[in-house]
């Protein structure tokens, strides 16, 4: 209901995405994507839930939200200085760490359990502003970003039911149905809208703080790893593929926020496939690099999962690169089969 | 005189050559090669069936592998071909790149020559899906880093390995003089009737890349000269709807393919003129041929048919500009174009020049030791010493 009176006020506000030579699209999108999740999920929540000390625990991250949609609104209205954009992503992670909410531990993973202080709030502020900036890279195509978060709530709520947290797993499912009907509009032809930097941002900012949320209410249980490994399963893809875009821009000589093709999406449209498809396939991906994960971590532990799940991730975008690598001389030769006009 | 080496021939479909460009060398270099040395040709059992094999052809020898030559086969039987010339074989020569991710072992545990010829660029051709293109790009990259000499049919595709791999790939063209400039007799004109008037023939695959709809297009609106256009026009989409469009237009002649070489070469030898539309794959047989037979070309002016008609014949990149070709020929204009045209090709594609090439490469490889690189010498010192000499520049020779 919310996302087509959106629609109507974002053109006069000049809310919306102008194709260029970087965006995969041709028309001018309303970038209201972001906005009607939010207020999707906080209208549903207020009217079903009463607001009492239960609901009072997500007022940090509920702060943080809004700071980053409101945020976001602004940069796909006006474009904000990146390093603008930056400081208020780590304040907000300060402010989240110093609400209580850090890696306290890496549970095992490479054998390291317990973390000194300045190393668990320098690890929190690095994932936190780290993911929320993954995750607003992984927003090139359609049903992506929408896709990836919508499996990562999936998982969370399966997580959250594990941890007993079931309000927090209402949460969650409140999030997946607003994707849901974000999603609609997303993939449809003449209806189409964004979910903008507001939506990417704010997604990957519920989805990190969540993450660390489960897993340090997971602490202490005998699921600690299971948690923890299902909350980077989800996170993975994403921060991953950033790592990966970041070291190849550092190697090529050039700002790791150079913008450029390079990203999962980008290679796998150099397939030749369409962009929804290109969208099911890397939601795809994620799940089957948590299965992997999940599964070896039954027989093997932590440490050899997460190994597992990064060398399948690596075949994957180094078969992708090599396909990149084919377009690049294909290009190369069919400017050479141009014809040349020499009259 | 160079001393007799064993040859192993691999990645053809066999001799007798009933097929394409690669099996017609085959046949030439037995001929001219087989003089002086030992050869062995790899055939493919599926394609000449047991009443048609031979032990030798033209004093050869044949060995018949159960495969396709062509296809996702072609990587078995490229191997084990190569597998089983190591075991008797000085030179390697192989056709095409399929069984090239062998060529890293065979330089590591022997010290058997080999040459490769890569034959055009195959893995950007729309034919393969992309697991086959994957292959193809990467066993290309085999082909050219493990080989001691690899070929290239054409300047363009020696500019792209050149640019891809830094290295100098040698340039060997195909032969034509297996074609024959044949009379028309009453007969033919019966069959054919547009044989009693000038028109324009080409024969190709029927493909985008070829450029049949622009060609069609343009002969749709001139009535100067009909065209005569043979291919498989059943065998694609493209092809049906465009014979469907042009079948029984007065000024197109749609034909079916002709298997029977005579009866092609009496066809687009009493040709007015010649058109070739293929834009991709280096130097086309069919070009080669077409000049040969003495016929004045109008060719895409892509870079490959630039250079094999030595920029010397007509070319158009629009239907608007063949049009405006077909409109201003005349006669005198025509003749001078096919002698220049059939000049070259007796200079550059016959069989006889085509196997002396090879034989130069097999003397060569004998004493070469790697790739010779396509960047100037001097490119190879450090960019800090060329810096301090003010030489700098000379380090990125390829890019300018």
């Amino acid at each position: 209901m919310l996302i087509p009176a959106l629609r109507k006020i974002a053109l006069p506000i000049g809310l919306v995405d102008k194709p260029n030579h970087r965006k995969v699209h041709a028309n001018s999108v309303p970038l209201v994507g972001g906005i009607g999740i939010f207020l999707a999920t906080t209208l549903t929540l207020t009217l079903a839930v009463p607001v009492d000390e239960k609901v009072l625990v997500y007022k940090n991250t509920f702060i943080g939200v809004v700071i980053l949609l409101i945020m976001g609104i602004l940069d796909d209205r006006l474009d904000l200085r990146a390093s603008l954009k930056f400081a208020i992503q780590i304040l907000l992670a300060h402010f989240i760490y110093s609400q209580g909410v850090k890696i306290e531990s890496l549970n095992g993973l490479f054998g390291i359990y317990s973390l000194s202080a300045w190393l668990q709030y320098f690890l929190t502020i690095v994932i936190i502003t780290g993911v929320v900036n993954a995750f607003n890279l992984m927003d090139g195509i359609d049903g992506l970003a929408a896709g990836l978060a919508l499996m990562g709530f999936g998982i969370f709520t399966f997580l959250a039911f594990v941890n007993g947290q079931f309000f927090t797993a209402v949460v969650f499912l409140t999030f997946i149905g607003a994707l849901l009907a974000f999603l609609r509009y997303n993939l449809s032809q003449n209806k189409k809208i964004f979910m903008g930097d507001a939506g990417s941002l704010m997604l990957g900012f519920v989805m990190v703080v969540s993450g660390l949320e489960l897993i340090q209410k997971a602490q202490g249980t005998n699921h600690i790893s299971a948690v923890t490994l299902g909350v980077i399963s989800v996170l993975f893809v994403p921060v991953f593929d950033a790592f990966r875009v970041f070291r190849r821009r550092i190697k090529a000589g050039k700002s790791p926020f150079h913008a450029d093709k390079t990203h999962l999406h980008h290679l796998i449209l150099m397939t030749g496939l369409k962009h929804k498809i290109a969208s099911v396939l890397i939601v795809s991906l994620m799940t089957f690099i948590s299965i992997i994960g999940y599964l070896s971590f039954q027989f093997a532990g932590l440490t050899l999962s997460i190994t597992l799940m990064l060398l399948v991730f690596f075949i994957v975008t180094t078969l992708l690169q090599f396909n990149e690598k084919l377009n690049h001389w294909k290009h190369f030769i069919q400017e050479m089969e141009k014809p040349i006009n020499l009259n | 005189m160079s001393i007799i080496k064993k040859i192993a021939i691999i990645g053809t479909v066999g001799v007798p050559a009933n097929y394409g460009g690669f099996e017609t060398l085959t046949e030439h270099l037995i001929e001219d090669l087989g003089r002086h040395h030992e050869i062995t040709v790899y055939c493919s059992g599926k394609k000449y069936v047991n009443a048609e094999r031979q032990t030798t052809f033209l004093g050869a020898k044949l060995i018949y592998l159960p495969l396709e030559a062509n296809g996702v086969q072609s990587i078995i039987y490229d191997s084990i071909s190569i597998l089983h010339a190591l075991f008797y074989a000085d030179v390697l020569l192989i056709l095409g790149v399929a069984g090239a991710w062998l060529l890293p072992f065979v330089r590591l545990f022997t010290n058997k020559k080999i040459i490769i010829s890569i034959d055009g660029i195959e893995w950007k051709r729309d034919k393969w899906n992309l697991l086959a293109k994957w292959y193809l790009f990467w066993a290309e990259s085999m082909a050219v880093k493990y080989s001691h000499i690899d070929i290239s049919d054409n300047e363009a595709i020696q500019d792209y390995t050149a640019a891809r791999y830094g290295t100098l790939s040698r340039i060997i063209e195909y032969g034509a003089d297996h074609t024959m400039r044949i009379p028309r007799n009453k007969d033919a004109i019966e069959k054919y009737s547009f044989l009693a008037k000038p028109y324009a023939f080409k024969v190709c695959r029927i493909e985008p890349e070829n450029n049949v709809h622009l060609i069609l297009e343009a002969f749709d609106k001139v009535e100067k000269l009909p065209l005569v256009l043979v291919g498989n026009w059943d065998k694609s989409e493209y092809g049906k709807k465009l014979k469907s469009k042009y079948l029984g237009h007065p000024n197109i002649e749609i034909l079916d393919p002709i298997y029977d070489q005579k009866q092609l070469d009496m066809l687009r030898s009493n040709a007015t003129l010649y058109i070739h539309g293929h834009s991709a794959g280096g130097t086309n047989p069919s070009l080669v041929e077409a000049m040969f037979l003495g016929l004045p070309i109008l060719a895409y002016g892509v870079s490959y048919n630039r250079v094999t008609t030595e920029n010397k014949a007509l070319y158009f990149d629009s239907s608007q500009e063949l049009i405006y070709h077909i409109e201003n020929l005349y006669t005198v204009k025509l003749r001078q174009l096919g002698q220049i045209m059939h000049e070259i090709a007796l200079r550059r594609y016959t069989w006889a020049h085509i196997a002396k090439k090879y034989q130069l490469l097999l003397d060569e490889v004998n004493v070469v030791q790697g790739k010779s690189s396509a960047n100037a010498k001097i490119s190879s010192l450090p960019y800090e010493e060329l810096l301090g000499k003010g030489l700098a520049h000379l380090k990125t020779t390829n890019t300018f």
